[in-house]
């Protein structure tokens, strides 16, 4: 235990006991501390009661003893102021008091001076008894002159009977026997009303000290009396009887409570106090003693009136105290038996937070609280069970879908381009592109590729987001490939995968996309828009091209797109985006806008940045903006930038022949001789001209379908680098570059007779370009020669 | 362009001299067909001296491959130059046919 | 008939018994005394019972000042039957202790005294009257006075003072003012002036006269001898002064111890006191013994205050004729 406050806290069942306990210790101590204080009172009035009628009776005994004295007294005085002329009869009288009451010690009869004239000075008959035999003397003489004694001179200053203080007297022949006195005197009178002497007679105090010691109501209570002058006549101690006074400690310690005592008694006032006597609480009776002056008193010691009260109570109050502190560990041992289901809770509780969840709690069969507790934790400890198992099961579910989600996440990245700058060698353009997904898998889509020297490029953006986006997305892309490597036209690209995505669109779902085919030699753009936002232009400025809206992909399966066209001059850059970009918003849900995108352009148009850093610039504003607000849409952008090149022609020639397969070896000659020229080797002469024949050949065969004569131009070119060689003719619209490859890995009979044209054309020239304008067909064939 | 067609037996060997281009192609049309009929067999197609064919030069050959096939026969081509060879790997026709 | 009981004249009063016991030892004595004359053989009685008064004189014996001076000293104390003054005219004591006054008495009454040491300085004596009642204010009243013969300064001094108080001879206690007998007592300061304390008297400046502040500074205390005596013992005297005053001085030194000693005479001697009593009074008679003008226990006998005393007694027909400093010194 650290501390009995800790040791407590700890324990619940501690606690309520000690609860309990130090209620009952209130109650306790209200109950018996009235009991107490009760008998208390009443062993205290108990104990008034009994000594003051001791010490009443006592002294009643005692003052009827003095009473006594004075009567004998009084006769003797009537008798002697009736013989004041026979002295003599004085010595008989002396003598008869003493015979006549025997616990009288002596008796003077003493007159003034000269009253008996022949008796001389000294006249005083004085009889004592003497164990028995009553003496009987003239006391008075020159050595004791009575006159001033105390007996003689009070009564007769007093002019009234009193007793003397007491007095030792001894016996000579017994010096260690001491006897007490007092002397009750009573002038003398004659007939004349005059003070003629004293009569005193001596009583011994033995009977009256030994009937007051004896007052002992309690074991060690003891009597004490004083005289008039404060002097212990009556005391249990012989150190003080006789030796000291009441007042004669507080000499040397002052005690204001004895002194008052001791006043007290001197006033002859009757009552009980409660001091300290001697070191000890005591009550103490006192009563004076009839007229004597002398003052008797009772010492009770607290410890006797109260010791039985006091002894009892310590008892009671042990009794109580133990069984407090019984109480208390019995309490503490019941309750903890009481509650150690809830201390096998309390540890199941740890076990199942450590995370097993097998062991069940053993069933009680207590119906109380206790049971119920148990009860409902066991039905909890089932039930979580259950819960962990369906939760673990869910969360395995829901990881591998995440784990899908993220393989999915990954192929999606991985479908689209990845590699910037994607294409280095070029000079003529440049291309930068990122896509970030609001979720993991993302419905923005982007693409692009080179196909005969036309960059094709797609931005989407279907609706919703997460996984069916992002399937619709890749479905849409797959028929942009599949769609766009044969056909250049956009409007017809988008149709075509329209109306693949319409039928099988069951979710409803669509995607917007802007597609574009740049023309590379040329710069000549074709575009379509369906449904999304229009591009923005940076060449100087900021300027959007302008896009007919169309409907998005996916609505209806009919619809007519339509293909729009422009020329992009050198410099220009082509910014695409999705909505994520202007739609971007804060945590205030302020959408970033197309203001802010145009502002953050112009600034890229104006310094003329590449397309990474144009859209680093752009994402950097877009994050400034957004913040930690979380990502509302997939954030897709797209930016080109055409720089073509010039072609330093070093060689021009140009033939124009007549659609008439007898031309053909004219053609073979202007090859040869263009080849010489540029130092080609014979091999790749002879494949030069046997591409060119197919092509012209293929121009001579469908161009002119119905009859028509028409005539086809051949224009050699070349840098020194490569040799372009362009068929133009004014047919009917033929592009060569739309034949499907011929699948040359067939066996002869599964080849088909046609399509090795094109196919050698392909094989043999490092690129070929097919564009239609101004009604006329333009085919480029380039062949890198050095 | 001229074509010697000789039959020797089962064989029949045609050489072709000179260009095989577009328009000998189409004016060796008669003879192709007249070399068809003779596809049972075995037919040579001798390009000792075929400096050039094009695209109709091949379809001619693959037209003869498929009569030869139909008819049992075969067709062997023989002595492609470097040109030629180059043509038929870019093709396909190497393997189309047992050359020589 | 002679009584094997003494007679009532004997009996103990409580506070001052005379004991049978000292006049046992004293008829003993008186037949040694015949005997042995070997080592100088003194006899000292005080003039009262066995109490701090004489502490010096116990001290000198205990603490073998005597023995070392040559003196082999015995104390014996006074009873009601033999006084002190009976005892020094039989010689059965060599010196004894006096007050001043009472000396000068006693020498005008025919015995010359010589005062061999003088140990008090101030006068002791008081006037107690009951509570709040000034002395001076009770003209004729009831006053008690010593029977044995002291107070004659305030028999002069009621006289002279205009007091014309009523003088009633008490023996030896204060009994009489305690029942309300009288107005007043006498008192010495170091005696019955604290047994009226220890009775629970209150005492106060106005219901105590002193002596000493009202121009009666007289000395009290000292030891004397008869000339006679004295002519034919002055060097026993010279040395018995010397070892008593010795004593005193040891005294003045050693309270505590001086108190045992005091006590043990006491208790010898039954006499009905206790310690606080004998402290409070072995205090004021070391106090009495210093001088109030120098502050110093002088020892000595003031002309002055012989003067002073001898003049008044003379006046107040105390005595007949003036007795003179050199009267009561060694001439």
């Amino acid at each position: 235990m650290n501390s009995p406050f800790q040791y407590i806290r700890k324990s619940l069942s501690r606690k309520l006991s000690l609860w309990i306990v130090l209620f009952a210790a209130v109650i306790f101590n209200v109950a018996l501390g009235f009991m107490f204080t009760q008998s208390l009172k009443a062993v205290r009035e108990e104990a008034i009661s009994r000594a003051t009628k001791e010490l009443d009776n006592t002294v009643l005994r005692v003052t009827s003893l003095l009473d006594r004295v004075e009567i004998a007294t009084n006769n003797t005085d009537w008798l002697v102021t009736r013989h004041l002329n026979t002295p003599d009869s004085m010595f008989v009288y002396s003598r008869r008091i003493l015979q006549n009451n025997p616990d009288l010690n002596g008796c003077s009869i003493a007159f003034e001076p000269y009253y008996f004239r022949d008796r001389g000075r000294y006249f005083s008959a004085y009889s004592f008894n003497d164990n028995g035999t009553i003496l009987t003397t003239q006391e008075g003489n020159d050595h004791y002159e009575y006159f001033y004694m105390d007996w003689y001179q009070t009564a007769k200053l007093l002019d009234r009977p009193v007793w003397t203080e007491p007095f030792f007297d001894f016996n000579p022949d017994d010096i260690y026997s001491k006897e007490m006195i007092a002397s009750f005197c009573k002038p003398l009178k004659d007939n004349a009303g005059e003070y003629i002497g004293t009569i005193s007679v001596d009583m011994s105090l033995k009977w009256l000290s030994e009937t007051i010691s004896a007052v002992k109501p309690y074991p060690n209570s003891y009597s004490i009396m004083i005289g008039e002058g404060g002097t212990f006549f009556v005391h249990p101690d012989p150190q003080k009887l006789l030796y000291q006074t009441i007042f004669t400690e507080t000499l040397a310690v002052p005690d204001p409570e004895v002194s008052a005592l001791g006043h007290a008694m001197l006033n002859g006032e009757e009552g009980m106090r409660e001091l300290e006597m001697d070191g000890v609480d005591s009550y103490v009776f006192y009563k004076p003693l009839g007229d004597t002056g002398w003052s008797v008193a009772i010492v009770c010691p607290e410890s006797d009136i109260f010791g039985g009260y006091q002894h009892l109570r310590r008892i009671v109050l042990f009794i109580v105290i133990i069984g407090l502190l019984l109480m208390f560990f019995v309490f503490s041992r019941v309750v903890t038996s009481e509650l150690k289901p809830l201390m096998l809770l309390a540890d199941q509780t740890d076990t199942i937070a450590k995370g097993s969840f097998d062991q069940l709690l053993p069933e009680d069969k207590r119906t109380d609280e206790i049971g119920r507790l148990n009860h409902s934790f066991i039905g909890m400890q089932k039930s979580l069970r259950k819960y962990i198992d369906q939760l673990q099961e869910t969360t395995a579910t829901k990881a591998s879908i995440e784990s899908e989600l993220k393989v999915a996440s990954t192929i999606q990245v991985s479908m689209l381009p990845r590699i910037f700058p994607p294409f280095p060698e070029r000079k003529d353009i440049d291309l930068y592109a990122n896509m970030k997904p609001a979720k993991e898998v993302g419905g923005d889509l982007f693409d692009f590729f080179l196909r005969d020297e036309k960059l094709f490029f797609i931005i989407g953006d279907v609706s919703g987001k997460g996984v069916p986006a992002a399937m619709l997305m890749a479905v849409t892309h797959s028929l942009f490939r599949a769609a766009s490597a044969h056909e250049s036209d956009p409007a017809i690209i988008i149709r075509n995968i329209n109306e693949t995505v319409c039928p099988d669109n069951s979710s409803s779902m669509f995607v917007t996309i802007f597609l574009g085919v740049l023309d590379l030699p040329t710069g000549h753009l074709r575009y379509c828009n369906a449904g999304h936002d229009s591009p923005l232009l940076l060449n100087g400025g900021v300027t959007e091209l302008k896009c007919l809206p169309n409907l998005p992909v996916g609505i209806l399966a009919d619809m007519k797109f339509v293909t729009q066209e422009c020329d992009l001059t050198y410099g220009t850059t082509l910014f695409l985006y999705t909505d994520g970009l202007n739609e971007a918003m804060n945590k205030d849900y302020e959408q970033f806008g197309m203001e802010r995108v145009t502002e953050l352009l112009k600034p890229c148009a104006e310094q003329e940045m590449g397309p990474r850093q144009v859209l680093e610039h752009v994402l950097d504003g877009v994050r400034d903006f957004v913040q930690d607000a979380e990502q509302s849409d997939d954030l897709t952008m797209l930016a080109l930038r055409y720089t073509p090149g010039e072609f330093a022609t070093i060689l021009s020639e140009r033939l124009t022949l007549s659609c008439d397969l007898a031309r053909v070896p004219e053609l073979n000659d202007f090859i040869m001789s263009i080849a010489e020229k540029l130092g080609m080797d014979a091999p790749t002469s002879a494949q030069v001209q046997l591409a060119v024949e197919e092509a012209v050949v293929n121009v001579m065969n469908y161009a002119y379908p119905d009859g028509r004569k028409g005539f086809v131009t051949i224009k050699a070119m070349s840098d020194g680098h490569e040799l372009r060689i362009v068929v133009i003719d004014s047919g009917t619209a033929f592009d060569p570059t739309k034949k499907e490859k011929a699948d040359v890995t067939l066996s002869f009979e599964d080849r088909p007779i046609g399509g090795l044209g094109i196919f050698l054309v392909r094989e043999i020239m490092d690129s070929i370009n097919y564009e239609r304008t101004d009604n006329r067909n333009i085919l480029t064939m380039i062949k890198n020669i050095k | 362009m001229e074509v010697k067609i000789t039959t020797d037996g089962k064989e029949t060997i045609a050489a072709f001299i000179g260009r095989l281009d577009t328009l000998a192609s189409q004016e060796i049309a008669p003879q192709m067909n007249e070399l068809a009929e003779a596809a049972g067999g075995t037919i040579i197609l001798d390009c000792s001296e075929l400096a050039y064919i094009s695209s109709s030069g091949l379809r001619i050959f693959l037209s003869l491959r498929k009569a030869a096939a139909e008819k049992g026969g075969k067709v062997i081509v023989r002595n492609i130059t470097n040109d030629i060879r180059n043509v038929f790997m870019m093709t396909g026709f190497l393997n189309l046919f047992e050359i020589q | 008939m002679s009584y094997a009981r003494i007679p009532r004249c004997f009996k103990d009063h409580p506070l001052k018994p005379f004991f049978v016991k000292k006049l046992i030892l004293f008829v003993l004595f008186f037949s040694a005394a015949a005997v042995a004359m070997a080592q100088e053989r003194f006899v000292f009685t005080p003039q009262w019972t066995a109490q701090a008064q004489f502490a010096g004189y116990y001290v000198a014996q205990e603490q073998g000042f005597y023995r070392d001076a040559g003196l082999e000293v015995e104390i014996v104390h006074p009873s009601l039957t033999q006084s002190a003054m009976s005892r020094i005219r039989r010689n059965e004591s060599q010196a004894t202790t006096l007050q001043l006054c009472q000396a000068m008495e006693i020498i005008d009454s025919g015995i010359p005294m010589v005062n061999i040491l003088q140990t008090s300085m101030n006068n002791a004596m008081v006037i107690v009257s009951r509570r709040g009642v000034d002395p001076l204010t009770q003209k004729g009243a009831r006053v008690g006075i010593w029977s044995a013969g002291f107070g004659q300064l305030a028999i002069c001094m009621s006289i002279k003072d205009g007091l014309d108080y009523e003088w009633i001879r008490f023996a030896n206690n204060v009994n009489l003012f305690i029942k309300g007998a009288i107005d007043a007592t006498l008192a010495m300061s170091y005696n019955e002036y604290y047994q009226l304390v220890q009775a629970g008297y209150e005492v106060t400046d106005t219901n105590v006269y002193r002596f000493c502040d009202h121009g009666y500074n007289v000395q009290e205390d000292g030891v004397y001898m008869t000339r006679e005596y004295y002519n034919k013992h002055k060097e026993q005297a010279r040395k018995f002064a010397e070892a008593s005053r010795r004593g005193w001085e040891w005294a003045a030194e050693h309270p505590e111890e001086t108190l045992d000693i005091v006590m043990k005479y006491v208790e010898e001697n039954h006499i009905a006191t206790n310690r606080v009593m004998q402290d409070l009074m072995l205090k004021d008679i070391l106090r009495l013994q210093t001088d109030r003008e120098s502050g110093e226990r002088e020892f000595r006998l003031r002309p002055d205050m012989v003067k002073m005393a001898s003049d008044l007694m003379v006046e107040y027909m105390m005595i007949d004729k003036e007795v003179t400093y050199e009267q009561l010194t060694e001439e």
